[in-house]
């Protein structure tokens, strides 16, 4: 049995646990090819005007998997329905619609599963759901589960340790980007914008990759509460506590989203606000792909840095 | 000049739901510290100032909601009340607060929803902090009251847009929901509430011609709630669609949101299992079930309404488009943004009917559908 993931929105989101549960199971799985200019015209064709550019990208993908599914015989293609968890939070609403708009746009075999904790639908629920509709056994599908978690955890430790390592031993400038995986990840969207960086001799930390959001206790996964009290969307909070935490050792905060994103319009003009004490950018990336003006932006915010540091520097030798 | 008094509380305007707010707070508060500024009604005014002080794509409630504020504050307004809720809603008034903050204005904000749900006990204590007289009975009951009222002021309403294509004289209407509005302000308990009720039931049917239904385009409206329900950011829809001639249906009320969701939740998913699994969050399930039914009644035509990124009802689109494939039904889209021009919108809608009237003739003169 061969499945299929576009990669995009939510494989970024999990990029280790979906891939390893189905392969526990002994399930190939193929991934749809990296963003490209094709990838985002396809997707534009497929979908409504207003839509964000992360999910026309990600109509996109699916369109790449649903063209190799005859020459390639993939039986199905994993669009989960994400919806609320655990402590009354949600995720952004298009997450929720994902699977029944591939249903309606696309005429392919899709397979789902179901995350709705305010319904009674559990990770392990859905996980064992998805095990049984695939055919597997429930011994067989809960050790693949739980596999699947153990290693989705250690790659997420690695990840910040790899990513705390570096911010210690760097004399670079740092810089924290504000960013949904899916877009800092994408090959089209962030990788032009990280290798820019990259560039200039900028080290680029990302805010959603945090002590906070991975820790068993409550307090400490709370502190996005500085920054807003009422927020509900997980993503968010992750980017929020990723905010707080980085504050203090990092020179400039560039946040990054994709018009006309539901969730940043608010989360982000909030965390300008309130952020005050550090100099921040904020990009709206849109379908039109002249990177121009986004270049002189991000140089012009870079000399601002420098200058300030430099100042900084005078004033601490004055003293 | 008159010292104003200390509290001076104010809201944001949707359709005519003022009257039930405004109802209710005036017995809630204290007479002599605080007084009551019902915001000024929305214009193009409304929209310009909101628009300046908000972020760059959020959506249009958002905006028409800063501007009610912002006129409200410059009338001297410092208790503000915000409903909150679900989707992006419900996160509204952090960022509402954060923001007329900084552009320099005192003022106290009460939210009357938690993101955990309504408590009733919450929303006392905040009254209680700027009545202190206020007592939890009264309260309650007061606020079972409000209820009553918002429950007979949809049931009116929607009596009204259902019918005004019947009307004997153009207007008439129009002056007899004015003065009710104008009564349902001050009622003050069930008796008179329901003599208003019946009164003003029996006037609205003497104004009203007897017409065969099958004669008149139908077109039913669904889309998403603040647009649907606030008539200027949906600019007057349903009596333009009845000055053309066309019998016009829409779901979406208060009372609807408040009362009937909810249960109507399962149902909806049974009606629409044909196209969607679960839910599409806010009122997107809602829009593809209740465009399924409006079909099924023998609906000639389908109006569909969202403000500008309102994923929700963006998610329910592509469904809409492919029901539209299916059923061979018109839907037109309409998205609200404050950039759109109500000249605009009346082009679109005679085209529309245009369209849905040529349609219905061939459909009678030869019996059978035009496709494409």
């Amino acid at each position: 049995m061969k499945i299929g993931i576009p990669k995009a929105l939510y494989y970024y989101e999990y990029p280790i646990l979906f891939k390893s549960f189905f392969e526990a199971l002994g399930i190939e799985v193929v991934l749809s090819d990296d963003t490209n200019k094709k990838t985002l015209e396809e997707g534009i064709s497929k979908s409504i005007d207003e839509e964000c550019l992360a999910s026309k990208i990600f109509l996109g993908h699916v369109n790449n998997l649903v063209s190799r599914m005859q020459s390639e015989s993939i039986d199905y293609i994993f669009v989960p329905r994400l919806c609320t968890f655990k402590d009354k939070k949600t995720i952004c609403v298009k997450f929720y619609a994902l699977y029944d708009i591939c249903n309606n746009i696309f005429n392919a075999n899709f397979i789902t599963l179901n995350i709705d904790y305010e319904k009674g639908e559990n990770e392990l629920k859905s996980f064992m759901c998805l095990g049984k509709k695939l055919g597997k056994g429930v011994r067989e599908t809960f050790i693949a589960y739980t596999s699947a978690k153990k290693r989705q955890k250690e790659y997420e430790i690695f990840r910040l340790t790899k990513q705390m390592k570096e911010m210690r031993t760097t004399n670079n400038m740092k810089i924290l980007l504000v960013s949904h995986p899916y877009i800092y990840n994408d090959r089209y969207l962030g990788d032009t914008i990280k290798g820019y960086l990259k560039k200039l001799g900028i080290d680029v930390f990302f805010a959603d990759i945090n002590c906070s959001s991975i820790q068993r206790s409550e307090s400490k996964k709370m502190r996005y509460k500085n920054i807003s009290k009422s927020i509900y969307w997980k993503q968010s909070i992750h980017l929020l506590n990723g905010v707080e935490e980085y504050l203090r050792c990092v020179d400039g905060i560039i946040y990054l989203s994709v018009f006309p994103c539901g969730t940043d319009s608010l989360v982000n003009e909030l965390a300008i606000r309130k952020v005050k004490d550090i100099p921040s950018l904020n990009i709206i990336l849109d379908e039109e792909d002249g990177m121009a003006g986004i270049y002189t932006r991000l140089e012009s915010f870079i000399d601002i840095l420098e200058s300030k540091i430099e100042r900084s520097e005078i004033e601490y030798a004055k003293r | 000049m008159q010292k104003d008094k200390k509290f001076v509380v104010s809201f944001p305007h949707i359709g005519n739901y003022y009257i039930p707010i405004y109802n209710l707070l005036k017995k809630l508060i204290d007479e002599e510290t605080t007084r009551i500024l019902i915001p000024e009604k929305m214009s193009k005014n409304t929209i310009d100032v909101g628009s300046k002080s908000s972020p760059e794509f959020i959506c249009i409630p958002f905006k028409y909601n800063m501007g009610n504020y912002i006129e409200s504050l410059n009338r001297g307004a410092n208790v503000l009340i915000q409903a909150g809720g679900g989707c992006r809603y419900g996160y509204y008034a952090e960022i509402q607060e954060q923001i007329l903050r900084d552009m320099g204005y005192k003022f106290t904000y009460i939210t009357l929803l938690d993101p955990e749900g309504i408590n009733i006990l919450n929303v006392y204590h905040k009254f209680h902090s700027i009545n202190p007289k206020l007592k939890l009975k009264d309260f309650v009951s007061y606020f079972l009251f409000t209820i009553k009222v918002i429950h007979i002021l949809d049931e009116f309403e929607t009596y009204i847009r259902e019918n005004m294509v019947f009307e004997k004289e153009k207007g008439n209407l129009e002056k007899i929901h004015q003065s009710f509005l104008e009564e349902l302000k001050n009622v003050n308990s069930y008796k008179e509430l329901y003599f208003i009720k019946n009164k003003y039931f029996k006037l609205a049917k003497s104004v009203r011609k007897e017409d065969n239904q099958e004669n008149y385009i139908k077109i039913g409206i669904v889309g998403e709630l603040y647009t649907s329900m606030e008539p200027f950011s949906s600019l007057f829809l349903e009596k333009e669609l009845a000055t053309m001639g066309c019998l016009t249906k829409r779901y979406t009320t208060v009372t609807y949101l408040l009362f009937e969701k909810g249960k109507a939740q399962n149902k909806l998913l049974n009606k629409a299992s044909k196209y969607v699994n679960y839910a599409l969050g806010a009122d997107g399930l809602e829009s593809i079930a209740h465009t399924l039914e409006l079909i099924n009644d023998g609906y000639d035509g389908i109006i569909h309404i969202k403000p500008f990124g309102c994923t929700p009802e963006i998610n329910a689109m592509p469904i809409l488009q492919k029901i539209s494939q299916d059923e061979n039904i018109p839907i037109i889209y309409f998205t609200f943004d404050s950039q759109t021009s109500e000249v605009g919108i009346k082009t679109r809608l005679e085209a529309f009917y245009d369209m849905l009237v040529m349609r219905k003739e061939n459909l009678n003169r030869n019996g059978r559908e035009i496709y494409g």
